[in-house]
């Protein structure tokens, strides 16, 4: 399962005086079980992009080929959304069922499951998600607090069983517990069930976390899709386009400035904390 | 100083017919002029439910909520409470009333009855002081998230309070709108003496605060300067809270033995504390 | 939604944009009223000839105009085809099985034509020149005037308000779930109309438990900001006649006059 952008741009408004270049010349391409950040300013075309992933919106020129199809020729709408998933920002205003059932199984019954794929794949998906499904099967996801509405909202995505699913700042408005526990979540569902992960965030922290790679956009271009460490290294170039570093990085930067001889080219936090160990020393 | 706002023995309930489920319990505390005051705490620890009791969009079920002396259940004072303590909410689209910028930052001073000559020189001189005075004839919806909340500040600040709640106002924006915000909040703290109350999840946005409150389950937890809250590390942890990420690894090293101040909150000083080890 | 004119605003520095809001609504009301009235061509001519006239007092474009026209297009063509099928009177033109076609039946037919479209163009002249805040205030202002609206002049006038405001949140909110609502495979485009309404309901129901919660937001934002109602409160922009606004209901009337009166002295029709 693959992922290839082929020459994508797109124009809104195309022929009048709204015209607006959103996207321009994106090349790249996304192998299976990779996990991908995606971090730019808003405005900087990412969620245009992932809207093209799934068929949502046709690029002006250019094409998306999954598994060597190009979707917006050769697939129709619902083979498309069974191979990529998309969780939308605060997703929980999708949900519309009495029961927290019967909204995660909204995606596969559209799709065509059979009653008993339903079934299994709406249990599966309210579990990896951590929550109980007996518990909360035939509560009505209206009476769930807001950050059990965002699970079942995203596990109402999983339940299609994407081979590639997409998640538009997933975290965002949780409280700290609740930010770190989906994204756990999430890179359990990388590193487990194998699928690929595209997180849009603002988050450097996250990004620098879980991602192996990263696509940096801006202003409608794709200018960087490479591991964190690459990605990362050039602080100018990301400060220029208004984005910035993991704190972390920016410590190791100021001792590197002072005079320490660290490696800057770390960028978490537990690998920052074992490198100024190293070199400055632990016990004193 | 003086106390803006007092919190006696504060319960609520939303719910009349369950008046044993409560949001807030036995909460009691105060807030003083000019302070710049974080309220941190879990989704549902009842910190939104609090902001809201400081100027009366919801009343004790128990207790009382004094603002400048004020009791907010006396409804002969409501509205001097209101222009007290302003508000600036979350969602930046649902708090906008006027399809013009300008009538929108006009609309509390309207209300307040203010004399109509003088309500334009109040509006313009709000909207320079949040730096939006060129978007003044625009409408809401082709302004960025952070620009909405600068015009709802905007609004707030037309009315001259003396204190504004701010409740969880940077969630929905990006780091860019997140930053315009807290130095608009800063700034009218420390030019203007505004006081100001934080609601928010950020904790890296309270580390110039003057004091952090902790609310858990309802009730009050505990209180303290940023250097104090930000020290225990685990004890935060269970409150399903977080340390900025600076702290987090100056706490990583201290326990790996690095001899490292707690007093160290940014990166500037972590790097200056590592190199006075080194 | 691009193609609704009603409520849209085009700016200029005209005429007709610079008169009191008052004096665009109370001016459109009267000519609605009395094309009603109107019984001579000479009258339907002058009536155009106001028309017209209020387009190139304004600046706006003649297609902005047209564009207006398009919506009602439907409702004009509905009144044409009833009036001429249901008026019988004068020469029988012609009649095909049982529809029998009168010659008055076409003059009926071809006059409430006219009218309609005369009483759209109006309209979309004074929304076009009129922002919906100052139409809102004149709106406020003129029922103001009226005894059995005056209490609720306030009430109204900020519903209207708010309800502007909100439009174009809500579409973009319709369209992001409609995309969440894609992306989980939903076919809103397939089927029957029974069909096609239940795939509505997983937009609907999150568009309403969406636009409540903004309405409960919202209604607290405004008693934050002390919001009592319209009693005590003061406004920044207070609506002024000036000489422009005489001048307009002077030349307005004299339209007027002579679109009814020539119907009774003696013109044809």
């Amino acid at each position: 399962m693959s992922i290839e952008v082929k020459n994508l741009s797109h124009v809104y408004s195309l022929g009048t005086v709204f015209e607006h270049t959103a996207l321009k010349d994106i090349d790249f391409s996304v192998g299976p079980r990779d996990f991908i950040g995606i971090i730019g300013h808003t405005g900087c075309g990412k969620s245009t992009l992932i809207q093209h992933l799934n068929g949502l919106l046709k690029p002006t020129t250019g094409s998306v080929i999954i598994n060597g199809k190009d979707i917006n020729k050769e697939m129709p709408m619902k083979e498309i959304v069974k191979r990529v998933g998309i969780v939308f920002q605060y997703p929980e205003y999708q949900l519309f069922e009495e029961t927290v059932y019967k909204d995660v199984a909204f995606g596969p019954k559209n799709i065509g499951f059979s009653e008993e794929e339903i079934e299994k794949t709406v249990r599966e998906s309210i579990e990896l998600v951590g929550l109980d499904f007996d518990e909360v099967k035939d509560v009505s996801p209206f009476d769930m607090s807001g950050g059990q509405k965002r699970r079942v909202a995203i596990a109402g995505v999983l339940a299609m069983k994407p081979q590639i699913l997409i998640l538009d700042e997933p975290a965002s408005g949780l409280d700290p517990m609740g930010r770190s526990e989906i994204l756990g979540y999430i890179n359990k569902l990388n590193k487990e069930v194998g699928i690929c992960i595209l997180l849009v965030s603002h988050n450097m922290d996250d990004v620098a976390d879980f991602a192996d790679k990263v696509m940096v956009f801006s202003k409608g271009r794709l200018v960087k899709f490479d591991t964190p460490k690459e990605v990362f290294s050039d602080v100018d170039e990301l400060e220029k386009i208004g984005l910035t570093v993991p704190d972390s990085k920016k410590v190791l930067l100021g001792l590197k400035e002072k005079g320490i001889d660290v490696d800057t080219s770390l960028f978490r936090t537990r690998d920052a904390i074992e490198e100024i160990i190293r070199v400055v020393g632990g016990k004193k | 100083m003086n106390n803006i706002i007092e919190v006696k023995n504060l319960s609520f309930a939303y719910d009349s017919d369950e008046p044993d489920k409560k949001a807030l319990e036995n909460v009691s505390l105060s807030i003083r002029e000019g302070e710049f005051v974080g309220i941190v705490g879990h989704n549902g620890s009842g910190k939104s439910t609090l902001a809201k009791m400081f100027n009366g969009l919801l009343l004790p079920t128990q207790g009382d909520v004094f603002v400048m002396g004020m009791n907010t259940k006396d409804e002969d004072s409501l509205i001097d409470v209101r222009r007290t303590v302003g508000m600036v909410f979350q969602n930046p689209d649902n708090q906008m009333v006027a399809t013009i910028v300008e009538e929108d930052v006009a609309f509390g001073v309207e209300n307040l009855g203010v004399e109509q000559s003088k309500i334009r020189g109040v509006v313009e001189d709000a909207l320079r002081a949040v730096d939006m005075f060129e978007f003044k004839g625009q409408k809401p919806h082709q302004l960025s998230g952070g620009q909405k909340q600068r015009i709802a500040i905007a609004g707030i600040i037309a009315m001259k309070p003396k204190c504004i709640v701010f409740d969880e106002s940077t969630a929905m924006l990006d780091p860019v709108g997140r930053s315009e915000v807290l130095s608009q909040m800063h700034k009218l703290n420390k030019e203007d003496g505004v006081t100001i109350i934080f609601i928010t999840h950020y904790m890296e946005e309270l580390i110039d605060a003057d004091r952090i409150i902790i609310m858990n389950d309802g009730s009050y937890y505990k209180e303290g300067t940023p250097v104090e809250i930000f020290s225990d590390t685990d004890e935060l942890k269970k409150l399903r809270l977080n340390v900025p990420e600076t702290v987090e690894l100056a706490d990583g090293l201290r326990k790996a033995g690095m001899n490292i101040s707690h007093n160290v909150l940014t990166k500037e000083d972590l790097v200056e504390a590592i190199c006075q080890l080194k | 939604m691009s193609e609704m004119t009603i409520g849209q605003y085009y700016p200029a520095d005209s005429f007709v944009h610079k008169l009191d809001p008052r004096t665009k609504i109370m001016l459109t009301l009267l000519y609605i009223l009395f094309i009603f009235m109107v019984k001579s061509v000479v009258g339907y001519a002058v009536a155009f000839l106001f028309l017209v006239m209020a387009i190139m007092f304004s600046k706006i474009p003649v297609k902005y105009i047209i564009k207006g026209l398009k919506p009602v297009a439907f409702i004009v063509t509905l009144t044409i085809v009833i009036n001429i099928l249901w008026t019988k009177g004068g020469n029988l033109l012609f009649s095909i099985g049982f529809i029998k076609v009168y010659a008055e039946g076409v003059v009926v037919a071809a006059k409430m034509g006219v009218r309609l479209m005369l009483l759209v163009s109006t309209t979309s002249i004074m929304t076009l020149s009129t922002s919906t805040i100052d139409l809102t205030d004149g709106m406020e202002m003129l029922m103001r005037k009226v005894p059995f609206l005056k209490n609720s002049a306030h009430d109204i006038s900020m519903m209207m308000s708010i309800a502007l405001r909100f439009i174009p949140t809500l579409q973009e909110e319709t369209d992001r779930i409609m995309k969440a609502q894609k992306s989980r495979g939903a076919d809103f485009d397939s089927g029957n109309i029974v069909q096609k309404a239940k795939a509505m309901l997983p937009i609907l129901v999150p568009l309403f438990v969406s636009a409540f919660q903004r309405a409960g937001e919202l209604a607290m934002a405004m008693e934050a900001r002390c919001y009592r109602g319209g009693e005590g409160r003061t406004k920044m922009k207070v609506l002024k006649y000036t000489k422009r606004d005489a001048v307009a209901y002077v030349i307005g009337f004299l339209f007027f006059a002579v679109m009814v009166g020539s119907g009774y002295i003696g013109l044809p029709f």
